[in-house]
């Protein structure tokens, strides 16, 4: 019976011909792409040293910003009062200036306080043992801002204004 | 049923022609459609949207030279992208022994314009295969990230194939391999940080915090000493009660203590106890604990006097355990003041190998210090409790801290140091049927069971075999970095040619870092823009000091900054002077200063110019306002008396002319010298060590005696 052999054989080639096309279909499928990932946030950067210093270019004279500076560069030797009775001062020969002396004080004028803090006392016929501040402080307002110290530790005025 | 022939001739036609259909179907279409090339036509379809997208872009330019060069090359890529014919892509690496097929369906690994494309088309992330590094034709796919290279589909060659000897590295796992070429063992610093492969570095930081060496035995590491306290004279340091508080849950104390969880039964705890308590020999005697003295606050004085000690630099009194040493704020509940005054008098003593240094505290202060530290307690104070001494327990005791393994971190004096735990040799290619499962229903392949064993260690635990391992309490974080480190301890066939190691041990660097991480410096110091701020900035130190003094500084350290200025003091480490002429050499060599360091002193100076520099010195710049030789002089900056013999030279010519322009803040002001006024002030303070005092003398009084003498003639003729 060779028609019914070729039925049989009909039916095998279909189911195999079917089962090839299904695989060949589920070969080409490929999975989905995946979502893009968010952008990284870019964290803040830091503030550095020569951000400070750039900010203090434009820092007005302040008695806030003086009595910043004054803690740290004068009172080692003028005291945290500005009597001149800082750790420092009994190792020296000559007593620091006393800021809170009214008279003293009242007779220089802010010209006079400015030189001396700039140039050192040995530019204002002083003592050399008061160095000059000018290079390192590098800003006229940070010497304006001392002076402003000043004229708030002694309660006085300038002799004369500047 | 009989059908007429002509019904037969039909059906036969049409069963050659579906054989026809099916053999065609087997024989070139489903060759044609194998995984692989359905990847790669996605390729290529991929390549042309982006190349002619990238076309239209640039032919928005302006007309231009590069512009038609662009072009030129995106048409040709269009045109070749037709011709190209499907192909396998295989690199025969001989070198490693491996074939490497990843790249016919990975094809853009190495063009960036696939970065954004989805998998397998997609660009390798990082710099790992860039031609610098690890070029691709070199090292192919598998020498990182294992697998079976000449697999062709994605199930073979990188799904869960378990019994697969190397399993495939998926992602920052491939961080493992690094290893093969760029070791990094116990004698590199914690911190080293292997650039491109931060998990694995992560990992071998955590293996190594965590002390896993005190068990396990790795080769080419060294176990550490000094990761807990000697436990030989315990009782004098703590009471049974905080013992059986400490041990039962370390972690809920010291958040970030290496101390694991053992899970012990209270019985258990108390037979340690028993055990560990009779080894104590007696304490020497300490101060009493006295909180006030004729009305004074000793505790008040104390914690002031802690503030300026700096030992804040280690330990934070807040509870949260974020400092290198222990946190202080429980101290008083632990540790008896007698103890206290001991440890602080001298830690060495106690504990040889501890981290903490003789900070070199006068007796009345550390009664102040510990007077302060004993109020230090939490809100629910440890009861203190007794000691059981019978023998039974005892005995008991004695076996459960043999074999607990408290030996792999502490030393006791009656047992050897270390634990015999699994080795970690090749544990990166351990074989799956090697692993014990137990009950844990987990995919069974090594990564699965590693990290399992490393965040609940007894979860393999069954009744014939026992698992030891204590509890640390990892993160799921911590356990991949673990993992990562794990998976890199194995066998590496790799040419000696393609090994270069990153953290040379040997270099002065390495070195002096491991000495920096071990004593923790940066708790006070910023070394490298990183650290506290307790002591000096570090930053300039190389350029800065004289390495032979720095060496001898560091093994026997002296006041420098006068204590108005700086409070706290360097404390002794105890450095043998191997390790500190390691530190120096690391400052200069991290500098990139010269070393050794030849000092160059005698610098030719006429007579006259010797003159102009001590007026200099005493009378124009005034340096004795701030500055002490031997003691006399201003106390505001560093005593000058081994001034030539502890700074380089070049360092005392660029300090002087701008002191700002190395730390900004310092009071040392600028006083703009002339360059000759620069030189022979240099010349004279390199000098400074070696003048004898009598000459100092001699110059104090001669310029002493002339300021007075123009202040004199300044006041008197105003």
């Amino acid at each position: 019976m060779p028609a019914r052999k070729t039925y049989v054989l009909m039916t095998v080639l279909v189911s195999i011909i079917t089962g090839g096309v299904f695989s060949y279909s589920a070969g080409a499928s490929l999975p989905p792409a995946p979502a893009p990932a968010p952008a990284a946030v870019v964290p803040a950067m830091p503030a550095t040293r020569e951000r400070a210093d750039a900010v203090d270019a434009h820092r007005k004279p302040s008695l806030q910003w003086g009595n910043e500076l004054y803690s740290h560069y004068c009172t080692p030797c003028h005291g945290g009062k500005g009597d001149g009775n800082g750790f420092n001062a009994p190792r020296l020969l000559v007593k620091p200036a006393n800021h809170t002396d009214a008279k003293f004080m009242g007779e220089r004028d802010d010209t006079k306080l400015f030189d001396t803090i700039n140039l050192g006392g040995g530019k204002v016929a002083k003592s050399t043992l008061m160095p000059p501040w000018g290079a390192s402080l590098n800003n006229d307002n940070k010497i304006k801002s001392l002076i402003m110290k000043l004229r708030d530790l002694c309660r006085c005025q300038a002799a004369k204004g500047w | 049923m009989k059908l007429p022939k002509k019904y037969g001739v039909a059906l036969f036609v049409c069963a050659v022609v579906l054989l026809a259909a099916t053999g065609y179907m087997f024989l070139v279409e489903s060759e044609l459609d194998r995984p692989w090339k359905a990847q790669q036509r996605r390729f290529k379809a991929i390549d042309r949207q982006l190349t002619v997208a990238e076309r239209k872009e640039v032919s928005d330019f302006p007309e231009s030279e590069e512009k038609r060069k662009k072009l030129a090359v995106l048409d040709k890529r269009l045109q070749s992208m037709d011709s190209v014919a499907p192909a396998i892509r295989q690199l025969w690496l001989t070198d490693f022994g491996v074939a490497d097929r990843c790249m016919t369906c990975h094809q853009g690994v190495e063009l960036p314009r696939f970065k954004d494309a989805e998998q397998p088309h997609t660009t390798h992330p990082g710099k790992h295969i860039d031609p610098k590094r690890h070029p691709v034709d070199t090292y192919g796919c598998v020498v990182c990230h294992a697998g079976q290279g000449v697999a062709l589909e994605a199930q073979d060659a990188h799904g869960k194939a378990g019994n697969w000897v190397e399993p495939f590295l998926p992602g920052r796992r491939a961080e493992s391999s690094c290893n093969g070429c760029h070791p990094m063992r116990s004698n590199v610093p914690k911190s080293a940080v292997m650039e491109d492969a931060p998990i694995y570095s992560k990992g071998r930081a955590l293996y190594l915090q965590s002390n896993c060496l005190g068990c396990h035995v790795l080769d080419g590491y060294a176990r550490a000493k000094g990761i807990g306290p000697n436990l030989t004279n315990l009782a004098t340091k703590v009471n049974a009660g905080w013992f059986r508080f400490w041990v039962k849950q370390p972690k809920s104390y010291l958040a970030k203590t290496a101390m694991p969880d053992f899970e012990l039964a209270e019985g258990d705890i108390k037979a340690m106890a028993a055990y560990l308590f009779s080894l104590s020999k007696p304490l020497s005697p300490g101060v009493k604990n006295r909180t006030a003295v004729s009305g004074q606050n000793l505790a008040k004085q104390g914690r002031a006097k802690l503030q300026n000690l700096g030992c804040l630099g280690c330990h934070g009194i807040n509870g949260k355990d974020e400092g290198f040493g222990p946190d202080l704020s429980r101290v008083g509940e632990k540790n008896s003041p007698e103890w206290l005054s001991n440890w602080i008098k001298d830690p060495k003593k106690y504990w040889p190998e501890t981290a903490m240094p003789n900070l070199r505290v006068p007796a009345e202060d550390i009664q102040l210090l510990v007077a302060y530290l004993s109020t230090l307690k939490g809100t629910k104070p440890v009861a203190s409790a007794s000691v059981d001494r019978e023998k039974e327990l005892v005995d008991k005791g004695r076996l459960l801290v043999r074999d607990k393994g408290c030996t792999g971190c502490h030393k006791i004096d009656t047992f050897p140091l270390g634990f015999n735990a699994p080795p970690h040799d090749n544990i990166g290619v351990k074989r799956v049927d090697e692993l014990v499962f137990g009950k844990a229903n987990i995919p069974r392949t090594l990564p699965h069971w590693l990290t399992l064993k490393i965040k609940e260690p007894r979860a393999f635990n069954t009744e014939k075999i026992p698992t030891l391992m204590p509890k640390f309490g990892f993160s799921n974080e911590e356990a991949e970095a673990l993992l990562t480190f794990l998976l890199g301890q194995r066998r590496f066939a790799v040419p000696d040619k393609y090994k270069k190691v990153l953290h040379d041990p040997a270099s002065a660097l390495v070195k002096g870092e491991l000495l920096i991480e071990r004593n923790n410096c940066r708790g006070c110091h910023k070394i490298g823009g990183k650290g506290g701020d307790i002591g000096p900035d570090l930053k300039n130190e190389g350029e800065r000091v004289n390495p032979e003094w720095l060496a001898a500084f560091l093994q026997k350290p002296r006041k420098i900054r006068p204590v108005g200025i700086e409070p706290t003091q360097m404390p002794t480490f105890g450095f043998s002077k191997e390790e500190a002429e390691a530190i120096a050499a690391y400052f200069a060599v991290q500098a990139g200063a010269s070393y050794p360091y030849y000092r160059e002193d005698r610098r030719e100076m006429s007579q006259e110019e010797r003159d102009k520099a001590w007026k200099d010195y005493w009378q124009v710049f005034s340096c004795q306002a701030c500055h002490s030789w031997n003691g006399q002089g201003g106390i505001i900056g560093p005593d000058q008396s081994d001034l030539g013999n502890r700074l380089r030279r070049d360092w005392i010519a660029k300090w002087l002319k701008n002191p700002q322009a190395s730390m900004p803040d310092v009071r040392m002001p600028n006083f703009e010298l002339y360059p000759e006024e620069l030189e022979r002030l240099t010349t004279l303070l390199t000098g400074f060590s070696d003048i004898p005092p009598s000459v100092w003398e001699q110059m104090r009084r001669r310029w002493d005696d002339e300021l007075l003498a123009r202040q004199g003639r300044q006041t008197g003729g105003k």
